[in-house]
């Protein structure tokens, strides 16, 4: 070595070495320019009528996607800010495959934020789904899975005004409404710990289309392990958000005493759940508490705000919540699925009661 | 301490006899005597300063006596002359003259008798008038000297609000004088050193006896010393033949425009090195920290300067990262961006031709061309420039589809960062540190730039300016220098000087704290 390097000083000798060396790094092999690749914002997976994977993917259009130099409009030149394009396959990886084949620059995943589910395919059972997006590393584990009862491509061509970008559009109303009620908000690495976890019931938004052809966030879906089993409207996810824990916001609304109105609203700044399972000999007991603090945003016209108001309120308020929960719990009931993940909390607070069971 | 001195031992005690030769040989040219005959003076004169037609002479007898006044036209100020030498010389009367009758008889302030030849043509060149009487062995150097220079004026290159506004000038006994100004103490040595074999310019070594480490100003001394080269007109020759690493892109010594900057880096244990011609200042030794504190630091108020400092730390990494991190983020790491935001950039970046790593270079050249044309030119003409190219240019490129908005962004950004930085070297070295962390960022991505950044670490960590690390405090860490790191603590809290310096006496401020003012009774308030 001495002989060939002559007399190179050693320090020479070691930048050179860390030099040719960073070559070999997975550098240029893996450089992707950004306009050379398809930005997946979304994808939606349906299950044809001969049981074929129907996956939809929306990308974005560069010559029309939002950008400074277009004075705060949505588009240019009337064209669509978004790109949905179709592809059939045996599985997703097949449909996805054929994206790459058919699409000029290349499928990038990493920024997808949506996967949206067709009822049809959810109620078949989405493990397979749930094992390739999992297995891939492109995807980033914070994409939101959504269930549609209409066919993904609609929901994903739709207009989603003022926001520009569909996906982006359905993000937000998501979050939006996870302020209120948190697990709405159902990211993957969320919607995984749930199906893996002793309940296995993951719950997911339902996104679905208006009259109007706009997407709107319309309850949740219920999964019974991979299968979807239900939906629950607005009112059931609010139980559902008392049985699970904590919310934020709420407004309840009250009917007036003997008379037609508008009723009282009251919103419940914060609510917390304090869930308490005691194993019996026999049985399980299992008790609730909801601590929540609220403001009364209208009262009843011919009503004043005095104590005893107060009072009343208190109690009317307190039972609404715990009618609500009772009637989410005698769906879930009904449906044989563990949505409000009793089974885990058992299972955290007495880990022996759940092995013996 | 000086480690690096120690390394290599065979090879400097080369060097060490090389040089002494030299110096043996330089050393006794121009020691002879001075001619006592006036014809061999006259032989000596002719043959010395031979073709140099400002050199002036002057004979005058007196009682007898044959006296030879030499001077350079110009360096000399003539009513000085006539009213300090020639007038007190017209009015003696005495016979047999000797050197002592004429130094008492002078109206002149410095008067020093030379006896050789080097002594002779030395004291021409400063500027004084060499007397001789023929015959005598000796002669003498009367400083009536007034050499072309400017007056004191504003520092333009390093300005501020508050605070001083005085700068050096290029002469050094008026810089001295600046430094004597502010420092009134005998223990403010100040040792001199002659440089150049032709130019002999006197480089002045600066520090405060009991403050500054002896060892660091002998080192000092030292490699000044050793210097031997035809000339030092300005400080940068000396910089680059004392520094501790040549070859580093990283400025090893400080050089600064403001003597009060240097006055508060004398009293922190610093060594200040001043050149003869050079309307500026050497300090050593040198750490990175030093290069990202501005003189305004420490004219306002500590709470403003907490926010300031912490800015321009941030604008520093920022201009040496920016355009790399942009080159990483848009060809290898795109999914570290946020959707919204990718969304805007890929939009941006469709239809450039080019690569963004070539995007990148070709604007930072561009931006570097337009820098260099803007400094060279007039100041009038030069901002003009800048803003022609900075506007025109890159808004015609950007409309042309050769560069993206995004790029012009940042280019620009990094450009604004460097200017925020105090230190005009500094920013010299983070403009061709960006080149590389582009070059990597476009090889491999963020990978890329975590190797050379850990490259520039270790590089940074091994450094050293005059045998202090160059990343002290931080490595080795002292926490007690941290009061005047990232942030700079209130004057009342700065007790101590920097631990790095080595410093013989440590403690520099010895007010009480306002805690011990008001248990001492001191506060107005109180009473």
């Amino acid at each position: 070595m001495k002989r060939v390097l002559g007399s190179w000083p050693p320090k020479a000798f070691a930048l050179f070495l860390v030099g040719i060396s960073s070559l070999c790094l997975p550098g240029c092999y893996d450089i992707q320019e950004v306009d050379d690749m398809n930005l997946v914002l979304a994808i939606g997976v349906d299950e044809t009528e001969d049981h074929l994977i129907n996956v939809t993917a929306e990308f974005v259009n560069p010559s029309s996607a939002p950008s400074s130099g277009q004075d705060g409009s949505s588009t240019s030149g009337g064209k669509q800010p978004v790109i949905v394009r179709q592809e059939t396959g045996a599985s997703i990886e097949d449909a996805m495959g054929k994206f790459e084949r058919e699409i000029p620059h290349s499928v990038y995943l990493a920024q997808n934020m949506l996967v949206l589910f067709g009822e049809s395919y959810a109620r078949n059972g989405i493990d397979r789904a749930l094992d390739f997006f999992e297995r891939d590393r492109a995807f980033r584990r914070n994409q939101l899975f959504l269930v549609t009862p209409n066919a993904a491509s609609d929901v994903l061509s739709a207009s989603v005004d003022p926001e520009p970008l569909n996906a982006l559009g359905i993000r937000e109303l998501v979050e939006q409404s996870s302020t209120q009620l948190r697990f709405v908000q159902s990211e993957q690495q969320q919607i995984m710990e749930e199906y893996l976890s002793p309940s296995q019931s993951p719950v997911m938004a339902l996104i679905s289309l208006q009259s109007v052809g706009r997407p709107a966030l319309q309850g949740v879906a219920v999964f019974r392990g991979g299968r979807l089993v239900d939906t629950l409207n607005v009112d059931e996810m609010q139980g559902l958000g008392w049985l699970l824990g904590s919310t934020r916001q709420v407004s309840i609304h009250l009917p007036c005493a003997g008379e037609d109105g508008a009723g009282t609203t009251i919103r419940i700044l914060g609510s917390n759940t304090k869930f308490q399972a005691q194993p019996g000999q026999r049985d399980l007991n299992v008790q609730l508490q909801v601590h929540a603090r609220a403001e009364v945003e209208q009262i009843c016209p011919r009503e004043k705000l005095d104590e005893k108001t107060f009072k009343d309120l208190n109690r009317m308020a307190a039972a609404y919540i715990q009618r609500s929960m009772q009637t989410t719990i005698a769906k879930l009931q009904q449906d044989d699925v563990d949505a409000s993940q009793f089974g885990k909390r058992v299972f955290l607070q007495n880990p022996c009661y759940s092995a013996n069971q | 301490m000086f480690k690096r001195f120690r390394r290599n031992g065979g090879e400097r005690r080369i060097l060490d006899c090389e040089r002494e030769l030299r110096e043996d040989i330089s050393a006794t040219e121009g020691q002879e005597p001075i001619p006592e005959r006036p014809e061999f003076m006259q032989q000596w004169l002719e043959s010395e300063w031979d073709r140099c037609s400002d050199l002036q002479t002057r004979e005058i007898e007196i009682c007898g006596e044959r006296i030879l006044l030499f001077w350079l036209r110009g360096l000399v100020d003539l009513i000085r002359l006539e009213t300090g030498i020639l007038q007190p010389l017209a009015r003696v009367s005495k016979r047999r003259l000797q050197l002592s009758d004429v130094v008492s008889i002078l109206h002149t302030v410095t008067v020093h008798e030379i006896s050789t030849r080097r002594q002779w043509n030395t004291a021409l060149a400063d500027g004084q008038v060499v007397l001789w009487l023929c015959g005598r062995p000796h002669a003498l150097a009367l400083d009536v000297s007034h050499a072309p220079g400017r007056a004191i004026q504003k520092a333009e290159n390093e300005p501020t609000l508050e605070g001083p506004q005085e700068a050096f000038v290029e002469q050094i006994e008026m810089n001295l004088a600046l430094l004597r100004k502010r420092i009134r103490t005998p223990r403010m040595k100040v040792e001199s050193v002659r440089v150049g074999e032709y130019t002999n310019s006197t480089v002045a070594v600066v520090y405060v006896e009991g403050i500054a480490k002896p060892t660091l100003v002998e080192e000092a001394l030292q490699r000044i010393r050793r210097i031997s080269i035809d000339g030092v007109g300005d400080i940068n020759k000396i910089r680059e033949l004392i520094s501790d690493a040549p070859f580093t892109l990283f400025p090893t010594t400080e050089e600064t425009e403001r003597p009060d900057r240097v006055c508060g880096n004398l009293l922190q244990g610093r060594i200040a090195i001043l050149v003869e011609g050079a309307p500026n200042c050497l300090l050593v030794p040198a750490q990175f920290i030093h290069f990202l504190v501005a003189v305004d630091d420490y004219y306002f108020h500590y709470t403003l300067t907490l926010f300031i400092r912490m800015l321009r730390h941030v604008a520093y990494w920022s201009s040496l990262l920016l355009p790399g991190l942009y080159v990483a983020l848009l060809s290898y790491n795109q999914d570290l961006l946020p959707t919204p935001l990718l969304v805007t950039v890929a939009a941006q970046h469709r239809g450039i031709p080019f690569p963004t790593i070539i995007e990148a270079l070709l604007m930072l050249v561009v931006f570097e061309v337009l820098r260099e044309a803007g400094t060279r030119l007039p100041r009038a003409v030069g901002q003009s420039v800048s803003i022609v190219g900075t506007l025109i240019v890159g808004d015609a490129a950007v409309r042309a589809g050769l560069v993206s908005p995004g790029m012009v962004i940042v280019v620009a950004g990094t450009g604004v960062a460097s200017f925020a930085l105090p230190a005009y070297g500094f920013v010299n070295s983070s403009r061709l540190i960006q080149f590389a962390f582009v070059i990597a960022a476009g090889v491999s991505g963020l990978v890329g730039i975590l190797i050379l950044a850990l490259i520039l670490i270790t590089h940074l960590v091994s450094l050293r300016s005059f045998g202090v690390p160059y990343m002290a405090p931080v490595a080795p860490f002292s926490w007690s220098d941290m009061k005047d790191m990232f942030i700079r603590a209130p004057w009342f809290a700065m007790k101590r000087r920097p631990e790095h310096m080595e410093t013989v006496n440590e403690t520099s401020n010895r007010t009480p704290l306002p805690k011990q003012r008001k248990a001492l009774g001191w506060d107005l308030n109180e009473s």
